[in-house]
């Protein structure tokens, strides 16, 4: 049996149907192709015709024209659709017309540099000339340091590296920054949220430095389908990008098949296991001889898939090194062997994490199932991108969990098929996150006064950090004095200047086993918590807030942990407004004052409350910014007549927000929360808030501000399909926790408000 | 909301608040010209006295020539032993004392990049008339360039500049400073005599740690009095100095720069003295003057031996190295082991020498792969069977047993008892061969 022949099997299977939410067919589309552009050097058309490329798709040829032009662009491509000619060539070009010529490659992780580095190495053989391309990481050993500095022509890095171990370097680094002509950033996507604010800094401090040099690099960007791909390459590389539209890859036809389990538990909207229907279903892939890819979401799910994998492929003759698992954590040596096995077809089938949707070459397989939705459409289109060759069909099933986001895009496949909802967001001039790096910068290199940084001026910046006594005013210079090398102090994955480290005391000596922020770390690590890592339970036995340490052992017992936070949210400004046909919405700063006082202790399985106690932590105070919808105090009437309750169908709506919002701005559910008042003392009216929760805010909620029509008609139309009857965590919270009426007065909340604007016909913005 | 504010706000959620730290003004201004005065006066406090240069003032501060560590039984005409190996640039020609630069810095900080600042650079050399020193100080930030004009057009009359560390520290943090400055290293046309890696090459073996302060106490028999600094408070000496004009420990630092660059020349002459001995022991024990490890003009410990052996073996000077590696062995008191431990259960009433338990297994690799090169077998067994002695299952010795017994010295027996132990059945299957078994 084929591909083709267990697809029109499934297509009759009633038992398998009856949990098919969507089964969508791509048609194949055929490749444009163009040609090399004549200002290409002659000798790379050479080697890509010996490699079988007789012809470039289309966006690989405007990007080889763009950048001759000398501008910055952004790829936005699926995977493997050739994006990383799209780089290689310019760069190549460039370096072959001046062998003094500099490139810089960054990649967000290090396995997927490794990976690059490899490819660019083949076309360099192939070319017989010496060009000289390093990875720089964490890794590189200290002799190989110097030979990379002075004589890489291509620098393939990380974020972090450039952070920390390059830029405050740079004099180390000075053949590279004077003659740095290419920035390449792969993967842009990636970068959004409080990593992305970190990244968009850590290049304004490249272009910074490379300006000292008398260099200004051009930047080329590669990022996955999402809605505003020019925007977010724009605001990371801080200046224009331009954004090339057509993409020329041929694709064949492709069945994308949406499978949801049944539901085991109604009230806590609990389904089958992930783990047991994606083994189920690619037991079936792997009984059509396909060659198959599962992704799992977790190194342990992966470890249980290729079991359960391992023992079917037996039953059907397949031997147990043609099954594979991939994850962070195997050997390199070893990844290698798996990506060739994949490529030369030795390997059937592979259960990986994420790490193999990244860019890596493995080729194109037959099928993929994913154990779980991979968070943002844009990384599902990644993963998905692993199955189909040109001219064969493939087949895609996504397997959702219980989790709320999975059952958001499994209820919603319209969201997920039409055109790229995600917008991604990130925001460079994040108060806590500019004043990091502002430390760096000037480490770096004294700023001038009046020196703009990524356009702005920030003397007033400057003049702070005067007071706190790391910067000198000197001759109208503000010079770095401290005896602290400020990289190391700032993560750029972390929002907090600060962190609580967390130590495993039953280990002699200490083991710190992981870092949390400071607002985390009040909830989840306060005397006496239940703190789970890595699925095992610890005992807090102290949480030193002084030296930001909490001391962990670990426990065996059968109840959680439930801090409970309360925040105190005052309006500081409001920067913009909009009226709504149901009351108005805005978006400006807040300051939240929070703080933990107690907390429960809930038994596992049966969530009854079995004790609690007090906390004893300082409160917290946060500005960041929110959005608001504020509603006409009449709802509390009309609502009434109804038996509804608004509080109820407000704190409804705010759970369900919490879960419908995130996808749409692609943040984590924890990025954003929200809170609803029935009558907030600032608007004085009954108001919903939904705010960034990282100091200072990144973007999110800004753009909920923006799409906010568009969130709320999803919102609704997700509640509609959650099968649940009083509410669960999926929509709006489990009934005991949000009040009976809530699910029923949340649905007549949103559809109250789309009636208005129906009324009104989209008067709300 | 104003960015005031913000900032203020920042403050509550940032690192654990400093204990030291003040109320600044609040308009953000650094001290300005109301101290630049009080500065100036502190400057002259410490002895310092400003310079004018073409590209500015720099603040120096010359210390009469002291005789204590003086040059004069080296010069004039300096005859320098082999240095290659200690150091790893080799002399200029015709070098004389009086053309090395000594060289310290003191920092803002130790983490090195970009942001740390020289502010104190302390230079030193040989007059007729005494060891002298200068020293640079950067009376504020962005004052830079005319201290390093004024290094560089020093430097130009020197062809070796020596540092402790320098070549990781202050020579890499002098050259991003001149470039941030867009000057050329004032330093570049001179060779870099580093003592650190010299230290440990020579001692390393034998001190504690490498420290300068290590290095001049058990080396030059140095001790450096009351006074000094500790050197985590040097930076904050400094920032302090910038905020209030305070001179604080100032006077302190500059005498420890001082101090550092003295001693650094007893450390050196302690290198070239050290380096003749490894010359003289070449001298004295050439294969064909007949004479063996007995022409040494010093008794040196086992350790520093041992350091000789491994430079002597680097120059490949094999001879020489098992002179040393000799001596080593002997003085580390290596002696055989009665009866031979291999495969017997050990419990025999000679016990190996006490001082054996403290011997690093280094050194037995080392003895035995220098020793092989020149054929002295039975020394090299002395070593291995001392060796099992103390570590009964190393394999490595087995190996390096059953290997001498069998290709050396032809004891096969022997070396069949090795290699039952090493579980090395081909070797094993040609031992038996050979003694006439199966």
């Amino acid at each position: 049996m084929n591909l083709a022949q267990l697809l029109d099997r499934l297509k009759g299977d009633e038992k398998f149907l009856r949990h098919v939410t969507r089964w969508e067919t791509l048609p194949p589309t055929a490749g444009s192709y163009a040609g090399f552009p004549p200002e290409l050097d002659p000798r790379l058309g050479d080697v890509m015709r010996g490699r079988g490329i007789e012809s470039l798709y289309s966006h690989q040829f405007e990007a080889c024209r763009l950048a001759a032009q000398g501008a910055s662009f952004v790829v936005p491509t699926p995977t493997a659709s050739g994006k990383t000619l799209c780089y290689n060539l310019p760069v190549l070009d460039a370096i072959l017309r001046d062998r003094q010529a500099r490139a810089l490659y960054l990649f967000p992780t290090k396995a997927l540099s490794q990976d690059q580095m490899h490819e660019v190495h083949e076309i360099v053989t192939d070319l017989g000339v010496d060009i000289k391309t390093f990875t720089f990481d964490g890794d590189t050993p200290e002799t190989a340091r110097r030979a990379i500095r002075s004589s890489g022509h291509i620098v393939v890095t990380n974020p972090d590296m450039l952070h920390q171990g390059i830029l405050p370097h740079h004099t180390l680094w000075v053949n590279l920054f004077e003659n740095l002509k290419y920035v390449v950033v792969d993967e842009v996507h990636h970068y959004r949220g409080v990593f992305g604010s970190h990244v968009a800094n850590v290049l304004r401090r490249l272009r910074r430095i490379a300006g000292f040099y008398g260099a200004s690099p051009q930047f080329i960007c590669c990022s996955a389908t999402i809605a505003n791909p020019g925007e977010v390459a724009s605001a990371l590389v801080g200046e224009p990008v331009v954004e090339i539209e057509q993409n020329g890859a041929p694709r064949g036809e492709k069945h994308f098949i949406f499978y949801n389990p049944p539901v085991v538990n109604q009230e806590l909207g609990i389904r089958r296991s992930v783990v047991k229907e994606a083994r189920a279903i690619a037991e079936r892939f792997l009984q059509s001889r396909t060659q198959l890819i599962v992704f799992a979401r977790s190194r342990m799910r992966v470890e249980l898939l290729l079991t359960y994998l391992e023992q079917a492929g037996r039953r059907v003759g397949i031997k147990q090194g043609e099954v594979r698992g991939y994850r962070g954590g195997y050997l390199p040596g070893e990844r290698r062997a798996i990506e060739r096995g994949l490529r030369d077809g030795s390997v059937r089938a592979v259960v990986s994490t994420n790490a193999l949707e990244l860019g890596i070459d493995i080729g194109r397989l037959d099928a993929c199932v994913m154990a779980g939705y991979a968070g943002t459409v844009a990384s599902t289109w990644q993963q998905a991108g692993r199955a189909g060759r040109r001219q064969n069909i493939s087949a895609v099933v996504l397997v959702a969990s219980s989790n709320p986001g999975d059952q958001y895009i499994i209820n919603n496949p319209d969201y997920f098929f039409g055109r790229s909802p995600e917008y991604a967001t990130l925001d460079a001039d994040n108060l806590v996150i500019l004043v990091s790096h502002l430390k760096c910068a000037a480490f770096e290199l004294p700023f001038v006064e009046d020196e703009r940084y990524g356009g702005q001026r920030i003397d007033e910046i400057l003049d702070y950090l005067v007071q706190q006594e790391v910067l000198h005013k000197a001759d109208g210079r503000y010079h770095w004095m401290a005896d602290t090398y400020p990289a190391v102090d700032v993560s750029l994955r972390s929002a907090a200047p600060d962190n609580v480290v967390i130590i495993d005391r039953s280990v002699k000596g200490g083991r710190i086993i992981g870092e949390m922020d400071l607002f985390s770390a009040q909830e989840m690590l306060h005397d006496e918590a239940i703190y789970i890592h890595g699925a095992s339970q610890f005992h807090v036995d102290k949480l030193d807030w002084e030296r930001r340490e909490a001391y962990v052992q670990p426990v065996e017992v059968d109840y959680y942990t439930d801090a409970q936070r309360i925040t105190e949210l005052k309006t500081l400004t409001t920067d913009e407004q909009a009226p709504a046909t149901l009351g108005g919405l805005g978006v400006g700063d807040v300051s939240l004052i929070s703080k933990v006082s107690i907390y429960k202790k809930i038994k596992l399985r049966t969530h009854e409350n079995v004790g609690s106690g007090d906390v004893q932590l300082p409160e917290m105070p946060m500005d960041t910014i929110a959005f608001t919808w504020e509603l006409p105090e009449s709802l509390h009437g009309e609502m009434a007549s109804r038996q509804l309750d608004l509080g109820d169908a407000l704190n409804g709506v705010a759970h369900l927000m919490n879960q419908v919002a995130p996808v749409f701005v692609m943040a984590d559910p924890a990025d954003i929360h929200a809170q609803a008042m029935v009558r907030s003392p600032f608007t004085g009216h009954p108001t919903l808030y939904l705010y960034d929760a990282v100091p200072g805010g990144v973007g999110y909620a800004r753009r909920i501000f923006q799409q906010f029509i568009e969130i709320r008609q999803a919102a609704a139309a997700h509640l509609d399909r959650c099968p649940c009857p009083d509410g669960c965590p999926s929509c709006v919270g489990a009934s005991v926790e949000v009040g009976g009426t809530a699910k029923r007065g949340a649905a007549w909340l949103l559809a109250r408000a789309d009636s208005a604007a129906a009324k009104t016909a989209g008067g709300e913005r | 909301m104003d960015l005031k504010k913000r900032l203020a706000n920042l403050d509550k959620l940032s690192h654990r608040k400093r204990s030291d730290q003040r109320q600044v003004d609040p308009t953000g201004e650094s001290p300005g010209a109301a101290t630049a005065r009080a500065r100036e006066a502190t400057l002259r406090d410490l002895g310092l006295s400003p310079q004018p240069q073409t590209a500015g003032t720099v603040w120096t501060r010359d210390y009469p020539p002291c005789a204590t560590v003086s040059s004069h039984d080296e010069a004039p005409a300096w005859k320098l032993p082999d240095l290659t190996d200690i150091f790893s640039a080799a002399a200029p020609p015709a070098l004389t004392p009086g053309q090395l630069l000594f060289l310290d810095t003191e920092t803002t900080g130790l983490a090195g990049g970009t942001g740390t600042v020289a502010f104190l650079i302390g230079v030193a050399w040989w007059t007729d008339d005494g060891f002298v020193v200068r020293q640079f100080f950067l009376a504020g930030p962005g004052r830079e360039t005319p201290m390093l004009h004024a290094l560089a057009e020093l430097a130009a009359e020197f062809r070796v500049v020596v540092t402790f560390n320098g070549n990781c520290f202050d020579l890499p943090l002098l050259r991003t400073r001149a470039l941030l400055s867009r000057l050329p290293d004032p330093l570049r046309a001179l060779v870099s005599w580093d003592l650190l890696p010299a230290v440990r090459r020579l001692w390393g073996r034998r001190l504690p740690d490498c420290r300068q302060q290590t290095a001049e106490v058990e080396i030059c028999g140095r001790e450096r009095g009351a006074g000094d600094i500790d050197g985590a408070l040097i930076p904050p000496t400094y920032f302090r100095y910038l905020r209030e004009a305070e001179p604080g420990l100032l006077p302190n630092v500059l005498t420890h720069n001082q101090r550092d660059m003295v001693g650094m020349a007893a450390v050196l002459q302690a290198v070239v003295a050290a380096a003749r001995v490894i010359d003289c022991g070449r001298l004295a024990t050439h294969p064909r003057q007949g004479g063996r490890a007995t022409g040494f003009t010093s008794d040196p410990p086992w350790q520093d031996a041992w350091s000789a052996g491994r430079i002597c073996e680097a120059r490949r000077d094999r001879e020489s190295a098992a002179c040393w590696l000799e001596r080593a062995v002997v003085g580390a008191g290596i002696q055989p082991y009665a009866g031979e431990p291999a495969g017997s259960s050990g419990s025999s009433g000679n016990s190996p020498a006490v001082e054996l338990r403290e011997l690093p297994e280094r050194l037995f690799v080392d003895a035995i792969r220098i020793l092989k090169r020149t054929a002295r077998w039975e020394l090299v067994e002395q070593v291995i069977l001392a060796g099992l002695s103390r570590w009964r299952d190393r394999d490595w010795l087995h190996r390096e047993a059953a290997i001498l017994y069998e290709h050396r010295l032809g004891r096969l027996e022997s070396a069949r008892r090795h290699a039952e132990v090493l579980a090395e059945p081909r070797r094993l299957e040609r031992l038996n061969r050979k003694l006439g078994r199966d």
